[in-house]
């Protein structure tokens, strides 16, 4: 089991969507090639960039390191997992570690109904309360090449995303206590490969007739038909309320569709992405601008509906799985805008300053970063960087990489508040590009 | 409640998935609000063969207190704080008295074999607050810990005289806090 783990991190850990470059930045996104699988219009000829960046899977040395990670053990601990699944390129300094108390306090408030409240203590420090409460996963394998004025390639895909929103009234369990409260939950995941076909174009400068705009303007577009091979979307919310300590009533509901193709059910259907990026000389120096679109399209899932109630006045009851066929609008879509200014310090030495914020799979993101670049010689550069962003909290990143002759080695150190706490893991990173 | 403990648990524990290996949930139940009202005070006449029990009856049994057979039948550990204000008249000397704690798995709690018992020495007109903790496991106390896990059982608190000396006054007790703490392995959580 232990070494199913280790190829897992292995395999997602090639997945990773960034290299160290970006995560040496803060996790920016940057105006090359790099930020294909975002943007596009990144992919068209002229636009600088490696045409591969692989992050090594360092993740993997602590599946073969720490005994929390081993299945069989008795140390086995899924926190630590957790963030390092999310975090596969990483090798994580200081993982996190479960609580080793969990405490509910039971007591009575003026009316003499039972309150409860939660703390926890001896590990990570667990962070609950009005906030919605989320884990999600979202790996990739995309390896395209070119083929005359387009590249292809396939995409295998894996993502999951699960948050749980507690109300007003539960959310005061974790901060003085509480005898009622309710929580909705979602689920949602899919896996499969897709097709992607990308063009994109430096549009003629005729278009734009006699005005003064002197810069360049790519247009790029990925479309994707795919075939889905297991989706999972379920949503339930819930009450509880205790009107004495000894009586307490809750109920619950939750709807499910399940399709997996070990069942015969599949998913289909054509996802595209635009995107759209402009090259603008100013003064010395050229400005970087970005806009894209993701995962606008359509897909149809053949599936099992199930729905599931319940309460404390009747027990569990699941209905008979029902066929259902699911078309689903733009399910994943997401929205990014970036910028850049890249400018010659002095000779030899120049400087980038990157920034971005987008929203996918349902959460903000937003980054800063910047890098110098020391030319040593002609085709050799040595390069400091630094950024920050906020990915479910505050992340940041300082790193340096090397590169010749269109070989690069990049390394950075970052951080990143771990799953469902408070606890900032340190992580060491490192790619090759080429 | 064991199905509100469950859930809160599941939602904080095991759903979150945050679960380490020596995982421990604890239940801290301040089981003072919960006593019927007027039950946890008394009074008495102090004579030769004082004996003032609180309740004066049964005693407050695991329900009374908050704690249903379900609550406790995943126990590892359980521990309990007893506080109660002792004041003897001003008219009395001063004298010793034993504060025992019954733990019985039938009514009436004071039919138990032993209590835990501590002594304080009181001062006539002067509140005094006696203390009690307990702390029991399955190897420390394997036939009463059985008892407790079951949740069938009855608790009382009786207050004696020590010697033979007579009063002329009275003894009066209040019950000011009730804390129980179950500890229980989040691995043993699906009994809990």
């Amino acid at each position: 089991m232990k070494y199913v783990i280790l190829s897992l991190l292995l395999s997602l850990g090639l997945a990773a969507a960034q290299d160290s470059r970006s995560i040496a930045m803060g996790g920016v996104m940057l105006p090359d090639r790099s930020s294909t699988a975002v943007n596009p219009a990144y992919s068209a000829d002229g636009i600088p960039g490696q045409a591969y960046a692989l992050p090594l899977p360092l993740g993997a040395l602590n599946a073969l390191t720490q005994d929390s990670f081993n299945p069989a053990s008795s140390s086995l601990d899924v926190l630590p997992i957790l963030d390092q699944v999310n975090n596969l390129s990483s090798y994580i300094i200081n993982l996190p570690a479960s609580p080793t108390e969990h405490t509910i306090k039971i007591s009575a408030n003026e009316e003499g109904q039972a309150v409860l409240s939660y703390a926890n203590s001896g590990g990570a420090d667990l962070i609950f309360g009005l906030s919605d409460i989320g884990y999600g996963v979202d790996y990739a394998i995309p390896i395209n090449f070119a083929a005359g004025p387009v590249r292809v390639g396939v995409r295998p895909y894996v993502f999951l995303n699960t948050v749980v929103s507690p109300d007003a009234e539960m959310a005061k369990l974790f901060a003085g206590g509480t005898n009622q409260g309710g929580a909705t939950a979602q689920i949602k995941g899919e896996a499969g490969v897709s097709l992607d076909v990308f063009y994109a174009t430096l549009l003629p400068n005729e278009l734009f007739g006699e005005s003064d705009f002197n810069g360049d303007i790519y247009v790029g577009v990925r479309a994707a038909p795919f075939v889905g091979l297991a989706r999972v979307d379920g949503n339930g919310a819930g009450q509880i309320e205790a009107t004495d300590i000894n009586n307490v009533s809750f109920d619950y509901e939750a709807q499910g569709f399940v399709s997996t193709v070990a069942t015969g059910q599949i998913g289909y259907g054509l996802v595209t992405d635009l995107g759209v990026a402009t090259v603008i000389p100013v003064d010395a120096g050229k400005l970087n601008l970005g806009l894209s679109l993701s995962n606008f399209g359509l897909a149809i899932w053949s599936g099992d509906s199930y729905t599931m109630t319940g309460g404390s006045s009747a027990g569990a009851e699941f209905s008979s799985p029902t066929a259902e066929t699911k078309a689903y609008f733009s399910p994943n879509f997401g929205v990014h805008a970036n910028g850049a200014y890249e400018t010659e310090l002095a000779s030899n030495i120049n400087m980038l300053v990157a920034a971005d914020a987008g929203y996918a799979l349902g959460a903000f993101e937003t980054h800063l970063g910047t890098e110098t670049l020391f030319g040593l010689s002609d085709d050799m550069n040595i390069a400091a960087r630094a950024g920050l962003g906020y990915e479910n909290g505050f992340n940041f990143g300082v790193g340096t990489g090397f590169s010749y002759s269109g070989f690069s080695f990049d390394i950075a150190l970052t951080s990143h508040i771990a799953p469902f706490t408070s606890h900032r893991s340190f992580g060491l990173t490192t790619s090759i590009g080429f | 409640m064991k199905r509100f403990i469950i859930l809160l648990s599941l939602v904080l524990v095991a759903l979150l998935s945050a679960c380490g290996p020596s995982t421990r949930l604890i239940t801290d139940i301040d089981a003072m609000p919960f006593i019927p009202e007027g039950e946890g005070q008394g009074s008495s006449t102090i004579d030769s063969n004082l004996e003032l029990k609180i309740p004066d009856d049964t005693g407050f049994s695991a329900e009374d207190m908050g704690l249903s057979k379900d609550t406790l039948s995943g126990l590892a550990r359980f521990s309990l704080d007893v506080v109660t204000e002792l004041s003897l008249s001003e008219e009395d000397a001063p004298m010793d008295v034993t504060m025992g704690l019954y733990l019985n798995g039938v009514a009436p709690a004071f039919d138990a074999e032993k209590p835990f018992e501590v002594q304080a020495h009181l001062i006539p007109g002067e509140a005094q607050d006696t203390h009690l903790t307990i702390v029991m496991s399955e190897e420390e106390n394997p036939g009463l810990f059985q008892t407790l896990k079951s949740g069938n059982f009855f608790l009382g608190i009786a207050y004696t005289s020590v010697g033979e000396e007579g009063g002329v006054g009275t003894l009066s007790a209040k019950l000011k806090g009730l804390d129980f703490q179950l500890i229980a392995d989040v691995n043993d959580i699906s009994g809990f």
